[in-house]
């Protein structure tokens, strides 16, 4: 049955397949600026055609045998060097497409092939990210720039560098093989996680009307792990998101000002999605190879259980840090389980604990160390160490919501 | 596609001595790295440099010579050699890399060749 779609309806069926159709295309045309070319070109027609005769029943193989058949012509139609060259090689996979066009019922995914493309090691890693937001996630260069505060040109520079690249050096379309599988899956990991956090606290500006790159990130992982449904990692990653994800909506009040984990209602965390990820972490573990992402997720599933700060079982969670020392030694994990060292067993321990932290000096420029240490010297009434401490983290603060945390912990030390 | 294999290592790599038990298991993994290449049916072309003590360095500077003895004082690693490997595609190209005893002691540069 045909429905007359909106705008709306049309802009969201093509991002809910853009990733797959484009992925398809990518794999076969072994070209990524080309394949999104046609996918354009497919969605342009899908904007005027639609709306006169409905949407088609089945709009993915819609827009696969447009997109095809548009690739097809400009193949045929251009006369450069530069392009012969392409028909040349992809002539038998023309041949290919154009007997895809007429069976298309089943829509192969080769998403799989194109998340490794895109987060291939040999990329920078912003390219990674912008690529990985650009081709699986579908997003417009206009959402990635404003998600990511930076120039609309920049990041389409970022796009067609990194695909020219991609191109050039045969950055292949395939996943890799076995024994180099752990580091490029590990690769891939990163990428998806820089986005959630990136969304989860934006390092500039305000959070006004940016697209939810946490939820994003979210919706990408649960595709990855749909593809790869055996790796431990993918799903402890998956769980460690919505374990975060679900206690969101305490962490800032309702003047918009941050809400530390102590402080926050914790009637306001999203018990279903705590469920979802308590299932989810508990499939991942039963594998019974832990990675990072599953002991992350753990320690938010301690926080998730706890029915206050105090409740919580904090050997546990410094427990867990040690494990995750053991697999990533790193000044910021060391930072962690201090705080939650202090928590256990006292902010004067805690302190101490940080002093301790091996390659300390790597953190001098993060903000949380400062922030953290000032919340330990308040503890202890050591109000001018806290001020100083506090100053320097503010210092190091781009993001308007932690300005005003720390400006308002500056003001509640009082003093004399 | 080809893609250029450049073996770069510190002076310690050019001055193990020939005869040695260090020299001969250095070898020892070219060769191995040879035959891989040989069974898996992967066409390549290679050449290995004489020591960066021996080379010269030419610069044309409004049409006079500047010579000078190499190697380079600030380059810490020296081209020692290359492989032209012919794979599909740079993930084949780094797994052959990754074989080389260079990519351990100095590094391996990877680089496709344009093709006319």
């Amino acid at each position: 049955m045909h429905t007359t779609p909106g705008d709306h309806t049309i802009e969201s069926i093509v991002r809910d397949h853009w990733g797959r159709l484009l992925a398809i295309l990518a794999v076969q045309f072994r070209d990524l600026d080309f394949a999104e070319d046609a996918l354009q070109e497919a969605v342009v027609r899908a904007a005027t055609v639609w709306p006169e005769r409905g949407v088609p029943e089945n709009p993915a193989a819609w827009l696969l045998t447009t997109a095809r058949r548009s690739a097809i012509d400009d193949i045929r139609r251009v006369q450069t060097l530069e392009r012969k060259r392409l028909l040349l090689e992809t002539d038998a996979r023309i041949a290919a497409a154009e007997s895809a066009i007429e069976l298309d019922d089943a829509i192969p995914d080769e998403r799989l092939r194109l998340i490794f493309t895109c987060c291939h090691p040999a990329l920078h890693r912003d390219a990674r990210v912008i690529l990985t937001l650009r081709t699986l996630g579908g997003l417009t260069t206009a959402d990635i720039a404003r998600a990511l505060l930076m120039e609309e040109a920049t990041v389409g520079q970022r796009i067609s560098r990194a695909k020219r690249k991609i191109r050039d050096a045969g950055i292949p379309f395939q996943t890799p093989q076995l024994a180099d599988l752990p580091p490029r899956l590990d690769a891939v990991l990163s990428v998806l996680y820089l986005i959630y956090n990136e969304g989860y606290l934006a390092s500039g500006g305000q959070s006004v009307d940016r697209p939810d790159l946490a939820i994003e990130a979210i919706r990408l992982t649960h595709i990855l792990r749909g593809l790869l449904p055996d790796e431990p990692e993918v799903t402890g990653l998956l769980a460690l998101m919505l374990l975060n994800q679900a206690r969101r909506p305490a962490r800032v009040d309702a003047s918009g000002k941050l809400v530390t984990l102590a402080e926050q209602d914790r009637r306001r965390w999203d018990r279903a999605m705590i469920a979802d990820g308590m299932t989810i972490l508990e499939t991942a573990l039963r594998n019974r190879r832990a990675g990072p992402y599953q002991i992350q997720a753990a320690i938010s599933a301690v926080h998730c259980e706890a029915a206050s700060s105090e409740a919580t079982d904090w050997r546990q969670i410094v427990g867990l840090y040690d494990l995750l020392l053991r697999m990533v030694p790193s000044p910021i994990v060391e930072l962690n389980r201090a705080i939650a060292l202090a928590e256990a067993e006292g902010a004067e321990i805690g302190l101490n604990a940080i002093d301790g932290i091996d390659r300390r000096e790597e953190l001098e420029s993060y903000r949380f160390l400062h922030s953290s240490r000032a919340d330990l010297f308040r503890r202890l009434d050591r109000i001018d160490d806290a001020e100083t401490a506090y100053r320097r983290a503010l210092e190091l603060t781009e993001n308007d919501a932690e300005r005003a945390f720390l400006v308002g912990k500056l003001a509640s030390l009082g003093g004399p | 596609m080809r893609y250029m294999l450049m073996l770069f290592g510190d002076f310690e790599a050019f001055d193990t001595p020939p005869g040695t038990p260090e020299f001969d298991a250095l070898m020892a993994e070219y060769v191995a790295f040879e035959t891989h290449l040989a069974e898996a049916g992967i066409e390549q072309t290679s050449e290995q440099l004489d020591h960066p003590k021996l080379a010269h360095v030419l610069r044309l500077r409004n049409g006079e010579r500047l010579m000078s003895d190499g190697p380079f004082p600030e380059s810490k690693e020296h081209l020692g050699g290359y492989y032209i490997v012919d794979v599909p595609s740079l993930d084949e190209a780094i797994r052959l890399a990754a074989m080389l005893p260079d990519a351990k002691s100095g590094a391996v540069e990877i680089r496709p060749i344009i093709e006319h």
